[in-house]
């Protein structure tokens, strides 16, 4: 299998499947193009991976590439250009600058320690937290990934 | 669909034979392997065979006296078993060269599965299944044609003392072994088409190989309407090599006697040969002379070779109305 | 040459001796997609395969590929390449001469990109067939299958006797070949947990008829799990139709075919997507389920699931 013969810059970004993770396989790309940009390790105007690069490297099915990548487009992360590629757009929403995002988790934190003080273990935490973020989703219409 | 490629107008000419030859190339190699063995075993053998035959000096007297019968049988307690051995081998087993090609040719593919490749090519299984039967026939004929020129040389002594029509002698000779060989080779591919296996073909192919010997035997004599003669000689046989069907003695009378009564009347051979030659009696033949011999060589090619395509024929239908 | 359908069957049927190996089958399989055969031993997979390659023939009902082609003919022969169970070839033969009868045997003939297939898996061409690993046989078959450019491509247990390695690398030059031709793929496979990366549509079969056929986001998106009281279950069940239905003395699990939306239940239920291999284990558990017909579907079964 060779790589690309337009002789263009490669993807900064491989592709990589949790199979067990129980996540669909296009949203686990989706999710990966989304760390990465949140990383910084892509940045606008960077490639992704072409579609028979990850199919060749991931061996799935090219309609799932395809799905992620008009996932991707409709979040408004990538855009398509045609015959050459997919291409990143901009960051995602919800991205926050690192330092209040350090914040953020040191409230998170506080509030962890408070559940463990209240006798909550791990598993007990993550289902009060899913709780509280399906509320919050219903709260604000709904939308379901 | 995206990319269909330019499809060129037709298959490759002779793309399914050639195909068949790479196929079979490995199992036809191994069979002229050990048809060259034979050969050679057969020209080594022949070549002390025939200095024997020398040696004894029967190859150059009249067959008739008694003198010469008498070197033919020196010569034959040297060499009689190697002949005898030879020559019944190539009889009754010469045609199960056909079966070892044959039996696999499509068993083989049942067995191991291939035939779901060769069966969804381009070229179709109908083609397929002609080209490999057309390929292997073609190189099995020819080498079994030429192990037969081989073999017709190793047993010519023979033919000093008899005729050409012996069958022993007959079957071994390169058209008719090369029919015998074709038509047991059709039996057992046809038999592999429609058992799936590979050891019942072979099997059915050596057994068609001894019946097919035993049944040309009986045909033979009525491959043309033979011929009657008077004679007043009993070794008239020997000199002119014919194929003598029948025969019967009449007495100076004209009376129809048998055998036995002859030979009381005349004592032993030599008396009765005295009778015929010089006392009235004759010996009556029905016969077939010995230049029908390649006459009937090809008729009997022809016969065989006419049945093995039918069978053949019968194999690509059997294989083409994708039964099962 | 679009064609809508790569295999298309009404009241087919094939009987071995006595037994019926496929029985009442309707299916009409669309093109451009990866389609998964699934089923236990004896469902009829591999008849089915075997029918639509044209190497064995119906005893009842029509069957046709690649829009009405009928299986076996020349140009169905052309158009079709087909790997067979264990990759069975001529096990005496080198790649190189396996490589050369595939040429000498069809118009059309790729041989850059077959050999361009195996140089890349260091496959040597001198190499007999026979002593190849399990993996390199598959790959063979596949590159050979791949040189016909076929439009359709079916394969009867592909993966069966291949290590995990191996499995991917199939796999990855398999969906390559459908990203860069748009050909379709019908595979018949027992590995249903791997199926849900590389398919995109199933068809379950069970006891010689098709269960379930349709696009495997479809069919996902079309169930749930509704999990709750075993008091409501019955009048959740006499709703809904359920596909597997397993109570416990409190506790009740449904898996209920939604057609895309949530389950109308009341709060006590909890319901879950599902993922393909829980799927398909829950119809092969309930033979008597179905679910049929997907956006195309040209089957003319009664769509239905049964109540167990």
């Amino acid at each position: 299998m060779e790589v690309d013969k337009d002789g263009d810059q490669p993807s900064p970004i491989e592709f990589r499947l949790d199979p067990a993770s129980g996540v669909p396989t296009y949203l686990q790309l989706v999710q990966q193009v989304e760390q990465a940009l949140r990383m910084g390790w892509l940045t606008e105007g960077d490639r992704l991976p072409r579609v028979r690069e990850v199919v060749a490297g991931l061996a799935i099915n090219p309609n799932t590439v395809l799905k992620a990548y008009r996932e991707l487009e409709h979040r408004g992360l990538a855009a398509g250009r045609r015959g050459q590629g997919t291409f990143v757009r901009g960051l995602p929403a919800g991205v926050v600058p690192l330092r209040e995002r350090a914040a953020l988790r040191r409230g998170l934190l506080d509030w962890m320690r408070a559940a463990h003080g209240a006798g909550l273990d791990e598993e007990g935490m993550v289902a009060v937290f899913e709780d509280a973020l399906r509320d919050l989703r219903e709260g604000r219409d709904g939308v379901v990934a | 669909m995206s990319a269909v490629t330019a499809v060129p107008a037709a298959l490759p000419r002779m793309g399914a034979l050639q195909a068949a030859w790479l196929r079979h190339r490995a199992a036809l190699r191994t069979v002229i392997g050990v048809l060259a063995g034979l050969a050679v075993l057969l020209l080594v053998s022949g070549y002390f065979l025939h200095r024997g035959f020398e040696r004894s000096g029967a190859g150059g007297c009249d067959p008739a006296t008694r003198e010469c019968n008498e070197r033919w049988k020196e010569f034959l307690r040297g060499y009689g078993t190697e002949l005898m051995l030879g020559s019944n081998l190539v009889y009754f087993l010469g045609g199960a060269i056909g079966a070892f090609v044959g039996g696999p040719l499509l068993a083989r593919e049942f067995e191991h599965g291939t035939f779901r490749f060769a069966w969804t090519q381009g070229a179709g299984r109908t083609r397929w299944t002609a080209s490999g039967l057309a390929v292997t026939a073609g190189v099995l004929a020819v080498a079994t044609a030429l192990l037969a020129q081989v073999f017709s040389w190793w047993i010519a002594p023979m033919r000093q003392q008899g005729s050409r029509f012996a069958p022993l002698l007959f079957v071994g000779a390169p058209p008719a072994l090369a029919g015998r060989v074709l038509l047991v080779f059709a039996v057992s591919a046809l038999a592999g088409a429609v058992l799936r296996r590979t050891v019942v073909a072979v099997g059915i192919g050596v057994a068609a190989s001894v019946l097919v010997t035993l049944g040309a035997e009986t045909l033979r004599f009525h491959y043309r309407a033979p011929l009657q003669e008077t004679l007043h000689t009993l070794s008239q046989v020997w000199v002119d090599h014919r194929w003598t069907g029948s025969s019967w003695y009449t007495d100076p009378a004209g009376n129809r006697i048998g055998t036995a009564e002859l030979f009381d009347r005349g004592h032993d051979y030599w008396g009765v040969q005295k009778l015929v030659q010089d006392g009235g009696y004759a010996v009556h033949e029905v016969y077939q002379p010995d230049d029908r011999y390649w006459p009937f060589q090809f008729i009997e090619l022809g016969w065989m070779t006419v049945l093995a395509v039918a069978l053949g024929a019968v194999t690509v239908w059997w294989v083409r109305r994708g039964a099962r | 040459m679009a064609v809508d359908t790569v295999i298309d069957c009404g009241g087919l049927g094939k009987r071995f001796r006595r037994s019926w190996a496929l029985r009442d089958c309707h299916l009409a399989v669309p093109a451009g997609h990866v389609v998964a055969l699934v089923g236990p031993n004896g469902a009829g997979k591999s008849t089915l395969l075997n029918l639509a390659a044209g190497l064995t023939m119906p005893n009842e009902g029509v069957i046709s590929v690649l829009g009405g082609q009928l299986p076996g003919s020349p140009e169905a022969l052309e158009r079709i390449a087909f790997v067979a169970q264990n990759a069975a070839l001529y096990p005496g033969l080198p790649v190189r001469d396996l490589l050369r009868m595939g040429r000498h045997l069809n118009r059309r003939w790729d041989e850059a990109r077959a050999r361009t297939h195996l140089d890349g898996l260091g496959i040597p061409l001198d190499r007999r067939y026979g002593r190849l690993s399990g993996g390199q046989q598959a790959q063979v078959s596949l590159a050979l299958a791949l040189a016909k450019r076929p439009e359709l491509l079916l394969l009867d247990e592909p993966l069966a006797a291949l290590d995990p390695l191996a499995r991917h690398d199939f796999m990855a030059v398999l969906l390559t070949a459908v990203t860069e031709d748009g050909l379709s793929v019908v595979f018949s496979s027992h590995a249903v947990n791997e199926l849900e990366q590389t398919c995109d549509y199933l068809v379950v079969l069970g006891g010689g008829r098709v269960q379930v056929a349709g696009e495997v986001d479809d069919l996902l998106g079309g169930h749930r799990m509704l999990t709750g009281p075993t008091a409501g279950a019955a009048e959740v069940a006499a709703r809904l139709p359920v596909v597997r239905d397993r109570r416990a003395g409190a506790q009740a699990h449904l898996l209920v075919r939604t057609g895309g939306v949530d389950a109308p239940v009341s709060d006590g239920w909890r319901q879950q997507r599902i993922g393909l291999e829980e799927l398909v284990l829950s119809y092969l558990r309930e033979p008597t389920a179905s679910a049929l017909p997907g956006p195309r579907g040209a089957v003319r079964t009664p769509e239905k699931a049964m109540l167990s």
